[in-house]
């Protein structure tokens, strides 16, 4: 397959980056990594431990030194800061238990909407309270209560609370029980099908990924080796074998 | 069941506003009716106080430990010190220029606290402690030429009524210790229930989270730690409006150990922590201090020495087994057996929520 991302439907693509490459001090994780996400779909990453994925998402978000050409809604934005991109409409769910936990739910969604000003945050809240109930019971219980599965539901809304276009999951099933994985999956595939919101994820569970994502790029040792629709990486037999398991 | 009240409710601010009154009609009435040793005790205790939420700011909120704390404190100290005595600066203003001095050393200790965490900021910010009594003795010796420092001496204003006798003054400073202490405290409250409150803790509970959301986290961190070193200022300050001298060992390490002291006492990331953790650390300590070499019941050795800070010690150790978040924390759990608050509904959302137009807060804005 080649490296060259698909989908180039003539349309410009909401997040394009291309060449990216960064690391940590000497070491150069990501190799001149490409990859396309289109306005209004569900891009997902696919790579084994270590492949460079938090990595990717560290450096679209700009929280490491990075070089290359990003572009987001044409805009380049390769050498902005962390808060221009989360105000560009970037925002990101960090992997892990990405809450804070001394804070209450509700301040955990106040604190997301940290770039934004106004009365409307309120409503907001309420919002996300009406597409994720369980945090509006549990809204003045500090983050650090809940269980692993309300709270990556809570890390997804406060990362909403920005009113972002594209939303960037690192891992959302990491640690979470099968049933939890598939709730919170439907959860992102509902927000882009009803919402028209823009999601890119990182996974290593393909099975998941590959049912929600509509086009797919596998990354290895820091750049993408294969990259498709989610049928075509399906049916890649080299994928399969090492994503897949059969 | 424990009795529920809603927050903001008639109720519930009445039992606020009986809470504050409460504690204002109790310092009136230790300010008409205690000996002028008792007012600086509590003026002393204020002092301390205002140190540790200043430290809660910095330590609680933001989770950047510093043992260096003593260090803003005399060196604010002695700014005031100084200033008054030898180039008789207004009280006032050096209030203000120690303060200004404080935040600037604070923010260039938040430097390498940008790269430094948990132990090793602690070693940096113990260094500076450490070398805290070389420069103020190099101080002294090259400036004043003599072995102390005084202190402001400063004199009741007219507008107050009060004299410049030992009661008035004792009577003056403690009610300007109670004001900064509540000026302090209501600064720290004010920023920790803002949106920059809630990004430093964020920083604190997550710095990656943090940093995705749009805070900066070196602005955050850099800053925090200078308001936090200008507030430490006020204690330093106001320790020099009542010590008589200063001199290098005024303000070593273990002052920065007692600020942390009362700070886990009282409950650290609580608000009220710090006040009522070194209200009762001094004055468990001042107790003991007192009566213990009395207490010819305690065995052997114990009856006799240094008994006082061996018994402060063995109680902060029990209490911390007893109430592992403070005496804040403790008291909140007793107190939610009594009566729970229950918080306020959210504001409902605006209308436009009905139209099928709406999509949704994410896309909302770009429709
Ligand atoms: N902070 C860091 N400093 C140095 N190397 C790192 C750091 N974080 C990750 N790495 C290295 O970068 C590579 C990719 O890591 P990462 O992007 O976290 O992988 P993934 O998220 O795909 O599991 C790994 O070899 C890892 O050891
Ligand atoms: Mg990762």
């Amino acid at each position: 397959m080649s490296p060259e991302p698909t989908n180039a439907n003539g349309v410009a693509p909401l997040l394009d980056v291309r060449g990216l490459t960064a690391g940590y001090g000497q070491v150069q994780v990501l190799q001149g990594l490409n990859l396309r996400v289109a306005q209004g779909e569900v891009a997902v990453i696919l790579g084994a431990n270590g492949a460079g994925k938090t990595t990717t998402m560290r450096a679209i978000s700009g929280m490491i030194a990075r070089k290359g050409a990003i572009t987001f809604s044409g805009d380049p934005m390769a050498k902005r800061s962390p808060d221009e991109i989360v105000r560009m409409g970037i925002a990101q769910v960090p992997q892990g238990r990405g809450t804070f936990t001394d804070l209450t739910v509700e301040d955990n969604l106040r604190a997301g909407a940290f770039v934004r000003k106004g009365a409307d945050i309120e409503a907001d809240i309420q919002e996300w309270f009406d597409v994720f109930p369980r945090l509006r019971e549990r809204r003045e219980q500090k983050a650090g209560s809940l269980s692993g599965g309300e709270q990556q539901m809570l890390a997804i809304a406060r990362a909403l609370m920005s009113r972002p276009k594209l939303l960037l999951c690192d891992e959302p099933s990491l640690g979470l029980a099968p049933i939890i994985t598939q709730e919170l999956f439907a959860v992102l595939q509902r927000l882009n099908a009803e919402r028209g919101l823009s999601i890119l994820i990182v996974e290593q569970n393909a099975n998941l990924a590959l049912g929600i994502a509509h086009s797919v790029f596998v990354l290895e040792t820091g750049a993408i080796v294969a990259s498709g629709t989610a049928e075509e990486i399906s049916n890649n037999d080299a994928v399969r074998k090492a994503y897949l398991g059969y | 069941m424990p009795f529920h009240i809603r927050e903001s409710s008639p109720l519930h601010w009445v039992l606020r506003i009986i809470s504050v009154s409460a504690l204002a009609a109790l310092a009136v009435y230790i300010a008409s009716d205690s000996a002028p040793s008792t007012l600086g005790k509590i003026t002393e205790a204020c002092t301390l106080a205002i140190a540790a939420v200043s430290l809660n700011l910095l330590l609680g909120f933001n989770g950047q430990i510093s043992l260096g704390h003593s260090t803003f404190v005399g060196l604010a100290a002695f700014t005031a010190g100084y200033s008054v005595n030898a180039w008789h600066w207004n009280p006032w203003v050096s209030l203000g220029v120690a303060c200004l001095v404080c935040f600037v050393l604070g923010l260039i200790l938040g430097l390498p606290a940008l790269r430094l965490k948990g132990p090793y900021l602690a070693l940096v910010t113990l260094a500076v402690a450490f070398v805290w009594p070389t420069v103020a003795r190099k101080f002294l010796d090259q400036t004043v030429k003599a072995s102390t420092l005084k202190g402001m001496r400063l004199r009741p204003p007219t507008w107050t009524g009060l004299s410049n006798n030992r009661t008035d003054r004792a009577l003056f400073l403690f009610w300007l210790a109670i004001v900064l202490l509540v000026v302090t405290y209501v600064i720290v409250r004010n920023i920790r229930k803002s949106r920059i409150g809630r990004s430093l803790v964020a920083v604190r509970d997550n710095e990656t989270a943090a940093a995705v959301m749009g805070v900066n986290l070196a602005i955050t961190k850099t800053v925090t730690f200078g308001i936090s070193a200008a507030l430490a200022g006020v204690a330093g300050w106001l320790a020099a409006a009542q010590l008589a001298t200063l001199d290098e060992n005024s303000f070593t390490i273990l002052s920065s150990i007692k600020y942390l002291l009362a700070l886990f006492l009282g409950g650290a990331a609580t608000l009220a922590g710090p006040v009522v953790g070194a209200f009762s650390y001094f004055f468990a300590d001042d107790l003991l201090k007192t009566n213990a070499t009395k207490w010819d019941f305690l065995p052997g050795p114990l009856s006799k020495g240094p008994v006082a800070s061996f018994l402060l010690g063995v109680l902060v150790i029990v209490f911390v087994f007893i109430a592992p978040y403070g005496l804040v924390g403790f008291i909140k759990l007793q107190a939610r057996r009594v009566a729970v608050v229950i918080p306020r509904p959210l504001r409902a959302a605006p209308l436009a929520t009905e139209s099928t137009e709406h999509i949704s807060p994410a896309v909302a804005g770009e429709i």
